[in-house]
């Protein structure tokens, strides 16, 4: 017999869980889904609101103001982030300004401390790049921003420590009164207990029901909001509200907690307690309204949208109270904003509550303050880095590169209290997935992790509730026989094995400086190594963050690889394993395993892994070669539901070839870029059904081949000119509307149709990876998004050079290796000259005409383009019967016939030394001619 | 006769061509919508002996990756492709495994080894 059950783990549920848990009594907490906050605490703007907002004599009222006063020692003892940034609400007309100074009084009657009215100039000086047209706002110094899942979490923790049950995938069926208590029927099990709190949130209408007659209602209000990356939480820097209006606080602009960017909400009242997808016209109200505040918010910058429900009451009010009907029944429901910052205050009132109805409650010695604490290993100085890194070394592996979490992180949030069990309950706890990839990267090693800890199959893990399966189960048939010993032929042992190309993290034996460092170990850096090698630069580090060389190479199993370079036609492996093959015999060493951190001043390099912990090197020159990222579902903002099924071409690429896992039933291909096609005849070859590949544009963006060869020869339909206009489904992708499009590849009203699928793969472009390059101080160009390079792709950073994917996507790998050659020469040369100017000559710019997108290199000094140079660049569209033309200072030096080009090929352009001009010039611009588009 | 729709896949154009075999001289072919010569030839292929390389993954045991990558080292007949994957399907090996080893021998009697694209 429970003295009490808790109905809802949402930040009420929790908040109230650890208050009771003060008191000698036997507590459980249900929730109907797989984790902790998996509702409304999951989706909200996450603001610690001052108080002067709800209508005089609410409960929302009084618990508002109390709550606010009890966050900062909560946040504090839970080790949960909370920044009292303070909030500002902008009027922008002289009525606004006049609702201004009614919530000032209606705030200051609620002993809301220090708030202000402020006038356009302190306005304008204590937040910049506000509208011009803002007048003046109200200034609430006490407001702030937290982290909702993470103090709900924390909040739960802390009460498992102090005895309290969980149960999670417990969804209540039943209550009955029976003797002087309840019989919770939930999932199977019976719960008995003497006291019932009902926090459950949008369902808590049901749940009074279930036992008294219906006293309220619940009506979901959908709030949709944009997150936006971390490079923008400086566009803000206090929570910036309009002012309200009957329909709500509005669209605000906050940094948040984590010092991402967040953006909405919209406010809709909906009839489903589902419905939980984004819409295309919500997010466009959030979007319109949002430049209202601010000019010039990034939105670009999205990595994510999503929405969350509002428990809002047919009261307006919170519902808090023992219900007339059954004593010892507590509703504590219609928790809509001011919720999150009222929960502790409303978890103390429902603690008199039941004193009220119980008797005095007698307080339990044991009682814990503080839980465990959560690390966040990044946020760790030096030393306890060390410490902790030395304790237990998967602190150095990093596993979520966007948001640097390692692996002893990922351990220790399914090893708590109320450990994670889903691929969501890592990303609520730790973060990885929540970065600017959205766990492209991390999702399969996230995946990994969780089956290792749980004891789980990798399909079988989930990504939140039942039912949310990520992986359909392993590729190929288990079982299959075993062959005979001898029926492989010309297997010897693993000459590689223990070469330092394929061993973990090499010691740096305590050495603090290289001449040369390359940061990335695929086909650019591998390329770049033996360039340098080869002219004659014997100390070269390689640092890659794989267990191994080759880069993405590794998974682009099918062939196509090396037609230029090597005059043959291989696999991707093969391609890697001939440069592995080259760093090995030439002794370059690697550092594996290893990820670099930041890139300094004077060419410092810092990096972690297992073995060396954390330590930082110095070089002469580096090359940076990290290659690129693959644009996420969030960053193109395709409405509707999060479900699982959702994968970047990419991750799912890797997910089947390197890790065995089918990642769908039924596939639907989103861009026909060449990653998506070739994924289209994978599935289709693991025995998956390709529902359709579908392309926003008129024509398929991949080769010609891998059109034919991957999606013709299987009689896919190839949807050209057709877009997603929405996702559906709630645990796994069950459909997506599609809808034709114009020639600005937007959708065209009412021709929408509906799909079904279970699995989506986003094939829609790759971004260079340059994080680690502006932490160097390298500029980037705008319109590849990779560094500004000269010919020897030296970056503007002297000494610092760059090459492949991390300067401009490639379309071939084969160009790819030439350009790191140039790279690791010019290193190696830059070295070698050891600041010296390069000899004589001028230098020219090129320049991008028409016709043509970008152009690499950016800059080209003749002292060192030898007999001639390479122009790498990409046109803007379909053009055949062309000519690229070539002009120094506007006078042609050089015409190439093209019978066709399309912006999935690059072109190369070689300018031979005697195409220039006499005399010196400085821009050189290629354009198209005569183009027929 | 019946006329078969084929894209030239020797460069970017992709030609749409009509390809028929010519009733009057069976075995040689009518090729339309071809911009250049190279697009007969491909259609002279495609028509007669269509080719595909095939590249997957087996099951590998004892090694530190639970997949090893495999092709075909010739391209085999395009109807023999979905047979071939029902045979790669069934292969499983212990590693090590040397890079070109030999996963199956003359794979359907087509002459084309599976091998592996990499050591591991």
């Amino acid at each position: 017999m429970f003295d009490v059950a808790i109905i809802g783990a949402g930040i009420i549920g929790t908040a109230l869980a650890r208050k009771l848990a003060e008191y000698d009594l036997r507590l459980v907490l249900i929730e109907k889904d797989s984790d902790i906050a998996n509702g409304t605490t999951k989706a909200n703007s996450a603001i610690v609101h001052a108080g002067f907002d709800p209508e005089p004599g609410t409960m929302k009222a009084k618990f508002n103001v109390e709550g606010n006063r009890m966050y900062e020692n909560l946040c504090r003892v839970l080790d949960v982030p909370f920044h009292q940034n303070g909030s500002l609400v902008i009027a922008f007309s002289e009525e606004e300004m006049q609702t201004l100074q009614e919530l000032f009084e209606r705030g200051r009657s609620y002993d809301v401390p220090g708030l202000e009215i402020v006038g356009k100039e302190k306005l304008h000086r204590m937040e910049t790049g506000l509208n011009e047209s803002a007048l003046g706002a109200l200034y609430a110094p006490t407001a702030g921003i937290t982290d909702p899942y993470l103090l709900a979490i924390a909040l739960a923790e802390s009460a498992v420590e102090n005895g309290v049950e969980v149960r999670l995938d417990s969804p209540v069926r039943e209550i009955d009164k029976s003797g002087d208590g309840f019989k919770i029927n939930c999932n199977g099990e019976t719960i008995d207990t003497r006291y019932v709190i009902n926090a459950a949130g949008l369902y808590s209408d049901q749940i009074n029901e279930m036992i008294n007659p219906p006293s309220f209602k619940i009506k979901p209000a959908r709030g949709e909001y944009f997150l936006l990356d971390k490079k923008t939480g400086h566009y803000a820097k206090h929570v910036l509200f309009p002012c309200p209006t009957s329909l709500g606080k509005g669209v605000l602009v906050s940094p948040t907690a984590h010092g991402n960017l967040i953006v909405g909400p919209n406010a809709e009242t909906i009839d489903s307690k589902e419905a939980t997808e984004t819409t295309a016209e919500g997010l466009e109200y959030v979007r319109g309204n949002a430049d209202k505040i601010k000019k010039g918010l990034p939105l670009h910058k999205v990595i994510t949208s999503f929405s969350g429900l509002r428990a809002k009451s047919s009261t307006g009010d919170f519902i808090i109270g023992e219900a007339h009907n059954s004593p010892g029944f507590i509703n504590v429901a219609g928790i809509d904003s001011p919720g999150l910052v009222s929960a502790p205050a409303i978890a103390e009132y429902v603690a008199g509550l039941l004193e009220k109805s119980a008797g005095p409650l007698e307080k339990k010695n044991s009682f814990r303050q503080a839980p465990k604490k959560h690390t966040t290993f990044m946020n760790l100085d030096d030393r306890e880095k060390e410490q902790l890194l030395r304790k237990d070394p998967r602190f150095g592996r990093v596993v979520c590169r966007c948001e640097s979490i390692t692996e002893g992180e990922i351990v220790r949030a399914i090893e708590g209290p109320v450990g994670a069990r889903t691929v969501d309950g890592i990303k609520k706890r730790t973060r990885p997935g929540g970065g600017r990839c959205q766990g492209g990267f991390c999702g399969p090693k996230v995946i990994q992790i969780l089956a290792r800890e749980l004891e789980l199959e990798p399909h079988e893990v989930n990504k939140n509730n039942p039912g949310s399966y990520i992986l359909t189960g392993p590729t190929k048939n288990k079982k299959a026989k075993t062959p005979e010993a001898g029926d492989i032929k010309g297997t010897g042992p693993a000459e590689t094995a223990g070469s330092p190309a394929t061993s973990g993290p090499a010691g740096s034996g305590g050495k603090e400086s290289f001449d040369l460092v390359i940061i990335g170990g695929g086909p650019a850096g591998m390329a770049a190594a033996v360039a340098a090698r080869e002219q004659g630069l014997d100390d070269i580090l390689v640092i890659e963050r794989n267990h191994e060389l080759g880069g993405i190479l590794q998974q682009c199993i099918h062939n196509g690889f090396g037609l230029h370079h090597f005059k043959e036609e291989l696999t991707g492996p093969e391609y890697a394993e001939r440069y592995i093959g080259r760093i090995e015999e030439l002794g370059i060493g690697c550092k594996l395993n290893t990820m670099v951190l930041s890139v300094g001043k004077e060419r410092q390099i810092t990096y972690i892994n297992s073995k060396d912990g954390l330590n930082s090197i110095r070089a002469k020159a580096i090359v940076l070669a990290m290659g690129c990222r693959e644009r996420t579902r969030g960053a193109i903002n395709i409405p509707g539901t999060r479900p699982a099924g959702i994968f970047s071409a990419g991750t799912a690429q890797r997910l089947v070839n390197i890790d065995g896992f089918m990642v769908g039933r039924k596939v639907v291909v989103f861009g026909s870029g060449d990653i998506g096609l070739i994924m289209a005849r994978r599935i289709v070859w693991e025995g998956g059904e390709v529902a359709a590949v579908i392309e926003r544009k008129p024509y398929s963006e991949g080769l010609i081949r891998n059109y034919v060869q991957c999606v013709e020869d299987y009689n896919i339909p190839m949807l050209l000119q057709h877009t997603i206009t929405a996702i559906k489904g709630k645990d796994r992708v069950e459909g997506i509307t599609i809808a034709k499009t114009d020639l600005s590849k937007q959708p065209i009203e009412g021709t929408s149709s509906e799909l079904e699928c279970d699995t989506i793969l986003f094939s829609r472009g790759l971004i260079p990876e340059n994080e680690l390059s502006l932490s160097a101080g390298v500029s980037l160009h705008p319109a590849t998004g990779g560094p500004v390079v000269n010919e020897a792709m030296e970056t503007e950073v002297e000494g610092i050079f760059a090459c492949g994917n991390v300067v401009h996507v490639h379309d071939l790998v084969d160009w790819v290796t030439e350009e790191s050659f140039k790279a690791g020469k010019g290193a190696a040369d830059y070295i070698k000259r050891q600041g010296s100017e390069p000899g004589e000559g001028y230098s020219f710019q090129t320049r991008a005409g028409k016709g043509i997108n970008y152009i690499v290199p950016h800059k080209i000094r003749t002292a060192l383009m030898n007999e001639g140079i390479e122009l790498y660049m990409r046109c803007d569209g379909h053009h055949e019967n062309t000519a690229l033309q070539a002009k120094a200072d506007g006078q042609p030096v050089k015409t190439m016939k093209k019978k066709v080009l399309t912006p999935g090929e690059m072109i190369v352009l070689k300018i031979k030394r005697e195409d220039l001009p006499e005399g010196s010039f400085k821009e050189l611009t290629v354009e198209l001619d005569k183009g027929e588009a | 006769m019946e006329t078969k729709e084929m894209i030239c896949i020797l460069c970017p154009l992709g030609c749409k061509m009509q390809v028929k075999e010519k009733q009057e001289k069976p075995g040689e072919l009518s090729v339309r919508g071809q911009q250049c010569k190279l697009g007969v030839d491909y259609a002279y292929d495609e028509y007669r002996n269509p080719n595909r390389t095939v590249t997957s993954t087996v099951v590998i045991h004892n090694a530190p990756l639970a997949r090893l990558p495999v092709k075909t080292d010739k391209p085999i007949p395009k109807e023999l492709i979905f047979p071939a994957i029902e045979e790669i399907r069934k292969v499983e090996v212990n590693g090590p495994v040397q890079i070109g080893a030999v996963i199956i021998k003359n794979l359907l009697g087509t002459e084309s080894n599976l091998i592996a694209t990499r050591s591991l």
